[in-house]
């Protein structure tokens, strides 16, 4: 059979069978050993001498790549025609630098790092990325932790997660109107689900409360929708995936979200005091119920120095013309900063009570 | 900053980013006024709890004004400081005035007659004397005993007039009893009758019980005179003052 | 308590309310800390008399400390610090009283801070707390209490009356003539309440010397003692420090709860819920193991409400021999409690928040005050400390039995919105007498509501509840250093955010959660561009509120080698916002102070003794207005200081 034929022609059959196998049967990262090549029982008689001849074909043709694998044992890798054709086209220090950017994928390499691996002169190694930058093989791309470093990997990959910061990302750059989009749909979404909505008829219910001692304010207006939390132990609050895809499902992201960046996304909530993480993380509650998220989120934009409304922001602290007084730590009784020709005083009794 | 300098000019990690508040602002070398520029916050009208703690607050203060402790260190037309306090007289606002007697009256030593104390409460040898004014400082005492032994005071609420009587009545024979008794005392009339003079520092009390030759300042300056001797029959206290 | 603004407040507090005297007297005092007679008169420059009378009246009101020396018999005096802020704090603990049990009971208070402290005999002879008729009708939570004791004291008001002729036979000097025959009926009752309450305590001898002069005298006893004496190396350490602690609770101990508490309940405390304060029918469902008086003024409740004193001591009337003082730890509790309340109601709804009440009141009942140790506890160095676990059942006892439980919480299940909720006895007309058809059942229903309600409050964030089995029956507490943790954050937080903006809270509450971050990290978790983020942690920084620990990766300390982190240490920011507050309250009075004199000639005219009460016949309406804009100023600037004091007895007392 084959045997009978030119070893060098039946190299190259050889060769383009095994390519052609590889690359039907094996997904792109398979990392292929001498014993798995062997194994695939296109070689005949598992003669190793000639797979190496093969593989070494291969190589040449850059349809695989050779590595070196566990315990120092050689292993391949295959190669896309079309990659092989840009790699064919390559100097050998370009082909170098190309492997080494290659190698680390997503994370993309620094310039430095690439210098160092290749043992390339800077000269040389600034000529090759130009190159292959300008055939379009790699690009450049901004790391979110090492702003300053210039790095690179290629063309096709999308940056990792670490590189870009996250979903959160836009060229490095932390997209805060994106954020700030996807943060408020998603209080109001676990909002939604964190209170139970008082049928109307039962609502007026609500507001006949004791407010004897007048420390109990009814919040409620007519008209208003009313809330109620849900008993302790409640099951139906939001979970991340759930989240997650409400998020992508609602057309307010260009990109497909993960959960982990919903996560992020939901701790920063957290944070901010708006939610409430249940069972470490497993649900998440909203503070305000719907209505006054709607509210809250509505007022944002409109003042920015009348949001002095709910949560935080007074004591006797914030209230006090003191508390953010910019020569407080001068003001001394009978200095030139005192308490008695302090300026602030009189606006400030002025604006509370009016005279 | 030498340190950045010294790099070669490679910027430090994160040096690209700003510490300025306004990276693009002018630098501010205008000095600085006084009382800079800034919005005061608003203070929240008080609730209804706090404007009723305040009040509470207020009226247990003017308690306080009004009862036998609240002293000021210069009650006004008594002038402690004789002889500065002539010098600047001031002839419009010093003069007493018809109003004046009206006019709210201020103590400069706190009241002490006029209520039960517990004497064991207090230091023996320094302040019994005054809270008690026959209390000897060197009689025996027991100290547990003096609790039960209250001057026969009258009791502390009842109407001006009458407790005033009282008091002055009170005081006469205190007096006589001091006086009769030792020199070592000297001191406590006059506080006794210091005190009560400023808190009736009164148009008609000074006509009925003083007469015309009242002159408060004299009280005074004997009281101050005492400087250094503070009556002591055990604590030597004056001869210290010296050496401090 | 020992800075220099603290001191400063005081010093001003003391002048508001005492005058100059007393003013320069203690802030002598707090220059110098400890000073013996001839040296306070050295260096205050006051006479004898001024000084004297002067110590011995701040004795009485509790604003010197004195101790004589076993050594040389000197007595030094000292400033209590505590007891001249405590000043500050008496509007609001009045207001307390008066809500808790009456205006009476308040007028009670105010008149033993106007005396300091004051034998209850003495209290029997003055005819300010001889009760009004307003007195009697006041309507607060508790009053009824103290007016049913009253009546229940019916027959015994000729027995008491004989009592208060001994009383004033005593040997005390006050031969009162004026006591009326029917005050102490009001006064003794109310007396028994406060100290039932632990609203005042008994002054005890020990209570005038400092904490330290105390500590001191008390390990001198221990090791005097033979058996002491004995012991050697660290047992004789052991020894002395626990026998000092003990004998100093035993010489301050000025409790005066025991015997006048039944079940952890004050006797002839009420429940909130009485009819009363309803309007509704007098008739209500019994509940039959109260074992605690379910009160309620009904003809036939009277043997059950006082069943358990039967041959108790508790018509007689409060020993007129006990000199009383007001328990300003007990009362921190109690505002301390409203505290966690206000927090309740914040998030949760009104019937959440009252149901809270109910436990927080049980617990203040037995919670002697805020927290063992003097000093400001440092962060993550406290134990848990939990309240008293208190039986669901006496929280469902004391439960409005009107309030509607079911109508604020909602369903487990979304998809069955009608579950309970739909058979709640309380329809629309909400009327007590529902309540008895429903009998035994709808008791258990309630536990199990209010067990709800509960269980809400559990939740985080704030965590204001815990649940405890006990023995199989459930019980409730609260963990007390969480939640004044929680206070103190706040507050803080309050700060930074209107100083720095949410964005600085943001960064501040992942500092505190993580601990020491980098720029770095710390952009990932708080989601901020790093512009904003440099910006707010520079101005953080320069604030004292966030700072910047180096850490070198190699022996030469490069900046480039270099780790940089962030924290925020929650202990020193509190410190120095704590001498903040302290400034800013001293501000306010002493611009309050400038004010007043802005107007002196004015106001002194207002305080004429024949203007005083008659201002619309002696003042012109220009005055009027004047007046009144004055009072509303004063009010505003002291309403302030009133804050700022929450907020140091978050950061300090709680």
């Amino acid at each position: 059979m084959a045997s009978a034929g030119a070893p060098g022609a039946s190299v190259t059959e050889l060769a383009s069978k095994l390519y052609e196998h590889c690359l039907n049967n094996y997904p792109p990262d398979q990392l292929f050993y001498q014993q798995d090549l062997l194994g695939l029982g296109i070689v005949p008689k598992s003669d190793l001498a000639l797979l190496l001849r093969c593989t070494q074909s291969l190589v040449d043709q850059k349809l695989f790549r050779l590595l070196q694998g566990k315990n120092d044992r050689l292993a391949w890798k295959i190669i896309s025609r079309e990659d092989a054709e840009k790699l064919q086209n390559l100097s050998p220090d370009e082909s170098l630098v190309y492997n080494v950017i290659h190698s680390t994928g997503r994370n993309g390499i620094w310039v430095r790092a690439i210098g160092t691996r290749t043992g390339l002169h800077k000269s040389i190694l600034d000529r090759c990325l130009k190159s292959l930058e300008g055939k379009n093989y790699i690009k450049s791309v901004h790391n979110v932790k090492f702003p300053s470093r210039k790095m690179y990997m290629l063309a096709g990959l999308a940056p990792s997660e670490d590189v870009t910061g996250g979903a959160w990302f836009t060229d490095g750059v932390l997209d805060e109107n994106f954020i700030n989009t996807v943060a408020g749909y998603i209080e109001y979404t676990v909002s939604r689900k964190s209170w139970f909505e008082v049928p109307s008829a039962d609502a007026s219910r609500i507001k006949r409360l004791k407010t004897s001692d007048g420390s109990v304010s009814v919040k409620q207006e007519a008209g208003q929708k009313a809330f109620i939390p849900f008993p302790a132990g409640y099951r139906g609050y939001p979970t991340v995936s759930m989240l997650t895809g409400a998020v992508n499902e609602s057309g307010i992201t260009p990109v497909r979200l993960g959960e982990e960046s919903i996560t992020q996304l939901l701790d920063m909530l957290c944070y901010d005091g708006k939610l409430v993480a249940l069972n470490n993380g497993e649900m998440y509650k909203s503070v305000k119920n719907p209505e006054a998220v709607k509210q809250s989120q509505a007022r944002k934009p409109a003042g920015e120095d009348k949001g002095i409304d709910d949560r935080l922001v007074t004591n006797g602290m914030t209230e006090a013309p003191c508390g953010s007084c910019p020569v407080f730590k001068l003001c001394a009784p009978g200095g030139a900063v005192s308490p008695e020709n302090c300026e602030y005083f009189d606006p400030w009794l002025e604006k509370s009570l009016g005279f | 900053m030498s340190r950045f300098g010294a790099k070669k000019g490679r910027k430090l990690p994160g040096a690209e980013f700003t510490w300025d508040n306004d990276p693009n602002g002018e630098p501010d070398t205008a000095p600085t006024p006084l009382y800079p520029k800034y919005t005061v916050p608003q203070a929240r009208p008080l609730g209804e709890r706090e404007q009723k703690q305040v009040d509470l607050y207020r009226a247990l203060r003017e308690q306080f004004h009004d009862g036998p402790y609240y002293s000021v260190l210069d009650p006004g037309l008594s002038g402690r400081r004789s002889k500065a306090a002539r010098q600047h007289f001031d002839p419009f606002h010093g003069m007493p005035s018809y109003s004046g007697k009206y006019q709210k009256k201020k103590r400069a030593i706190p009241k002490l007659s006029g209520r039960p104390y517990v004497m064991k409460f207090f230091p023996r040898d320094d302040l019994w004397e005054a809270i008690q004014p026959n209390f000897k400082a060197g009689a025996a005492v027991d100290g547990f005993v003096a609790r039960m032994v209250r001057p026969p005071l009258k009791r502390g609420f009842e109407d001006d007039d009458e407790e005033e009587d009282e008091d002055g009545k009170r005081r006469k024979t205190g007096d006589d009893d001091d006086e009769g008794g030792e020199n070592d005392d000297l001191l406590e009339p006059d506080d006794e009758q210091g005190e009560e003079e400023i808190m009736d520092d009164d148009f008609e009390d000074d006509d009925d019980e003083m007469g015309g030759d009242y002159n408060a300042e004299q009280y005074f300056d004997g009281g101050d005179d005492e400087y250094g001797d503070d009556g002591f029959g055990d604590g030597g206290g004056g001869g210290d003052e010296d050496t401090y | 308590m020992t800075s220099q603004y603290a001191g400063e407040l005081c010093t001003l507090l003391i002048e508001d309310n005492f005058g100059e005297l007393f003013a320069r007297i203690f802030s002598i005092l707090n220059r110098y800390d400890r000073l013996s007679f001839s040296r306070l008169k050295f260096y205050s420059r006051l006479s004898n008399a001024q000084l004297r009378h002067g110590l011995a009246a701040m004795i009485q009101q509790h604003l010197v400390y004195h101790y004589t020396s076993y050594d040389d018999g000197i007595t030094y005096y000292e400033p209590n610090m505590q007891s001249a802020y405590y000043l500050i704090r008496s509007g609001k603990i009045l207001e307390f009283i008066e809500h808790r049990l009456g205006k009476y009971a308040a007028t009670v208070m105010s008149t033993i801070m106007f005396l300091g402290h004051a034998q209850v005999g003495y209290l029997e002879t003055l005819p300010a707390l001889k009760p009004s008729k307003s007195d009697v009708n006041s309507t607060s939570e508790e009053c009824e209490g103290v007016q049913e004791a009253e009546e229940n004291q019916g027959d015994e008001v000729h027995q008491e009356t004989e009592e208060d002729e001994k009383t004033e036979n005593r040997p005390n000097g006050l031969n009162s003539d004026y006591a009326p025959a029917e005050q102490p009926a009001l006064l003794h009752p109310t007396l028994k309440a406060l100290a039932g309450h632990g609203y005042i305590l008994r002054v005890r001898d020990a209570q005038f010397q400092s904490y330290a002069d105390n500590t001191l005298d008390a390990e001198r006893t221990i090791k005097s003692r033979p058996d002491i004496k004995a012991l050697k190396g660290k047992k004789l350490e052991e020894a002395v420090a626990e026998g000092t602690l003990e004998l100093l609770k035993e010489r301050l101990d000025g409790d005066l709860t025991r015997g006048l508490m039944f079940n952890g309940v004050p006797r002839g405390a009420k429940r909130r819920h009485t009819n009363g304060a309803h309007g509704a029918p007098n008739k209500k469902a019994r509940i039959d193991y109260a074992a605690v008086d379910e009160d309620e003024g009904g003809d036939g409740e009277e043997e059950n409400e006082w069943s358990d004193d039967e041959f108790g001591e508790d018509t007689i009337p409060m020993e007129s021999g006990i000199t009383v003082r007001i328990n300003y730890e007990k009362l921190d509790v109690a505002l301390r409690n409203r505290r966690f309340l206000e927090l309740a109601e914040r998030d949760s709804s009104p019937v959440t928040a009252e149901v809270y009440e109910c436990l927080l009141r049980r617990i203040e009942y037995q919670t002697a005050k805020c927290r063992d140790n003097t000093e400001i506890p440092r962060e993550g160095e406290e134990g848990e400390h939990y309240s008293v676990p208190v039986p669901l059942r006496a929280v469902v006892e004391d439960v409005d039995l009107l309030l509607d439980l079911a109508g604020s919480v909602g369903p487990m299940e979304v998809s069955q919105p009608i579950n309970r909720r739909g058979k709640r006895p309380l329809e629309e007309n909400a009327n007590g007498a529902v309540h008895e058809s429903n009998g035994a059942q709808s008791d258990g229903n309630r536990t199990y509501e209010v067990d709800q309600h509960l269980c809400l409050l559990a939740q985080p964030p704030y965590s204001l509840t815990s649940k405890r089995m006990a023995s199989g029956l459930i019980t409730w507490t609260v963990e007390f250093r969480h939640l004044a943790r929680k206070l103190r954050h706040l507050e803080l937080e309050r700060v930074i955010e209107a100083r720095y903006g949410d964005v600085a809270l943001r960064v501040v509450r992942v500092l505190h959660d993580k601990g020491k971050l980098d720029e770095k990290r710390l952009q990932e978790i708080s989601l901020l561009p790093f512009k904003d983020l440099r910006q707010v942690l520079a101005s953080m920084q320069t604030g004292g509120f966030v700072d910047l620990q180096e850490v070198p990766r190699d022996a030469l300390r490069q900046p480039s080698k270099t780790i940089f982190l962030w924290f925020y240490d929650p202990d020193r920011v509190c410190n120095s916002v704590l001498e903040d507050t302290y400034k800013a309250m001293s501000r306010c009075l002493q611009r309050l102070r400038f004010e007043r004199n802005r107007l002196k000639e004015f106001l002194e005219k207002t305080e004429r003794s024949d203007v005083k009460g008659n201002e619309e016949r002696y003042l012109s309406e220009a005055e009027l207005t004047l007046l009144e804009q004055w009072r509303a100023k004063e009010a505003l600037l002291l309403g302030e200081v009133a804050r700022l004091d929450e907020m140091v007895a978050v950061m300090r007392d709680y």
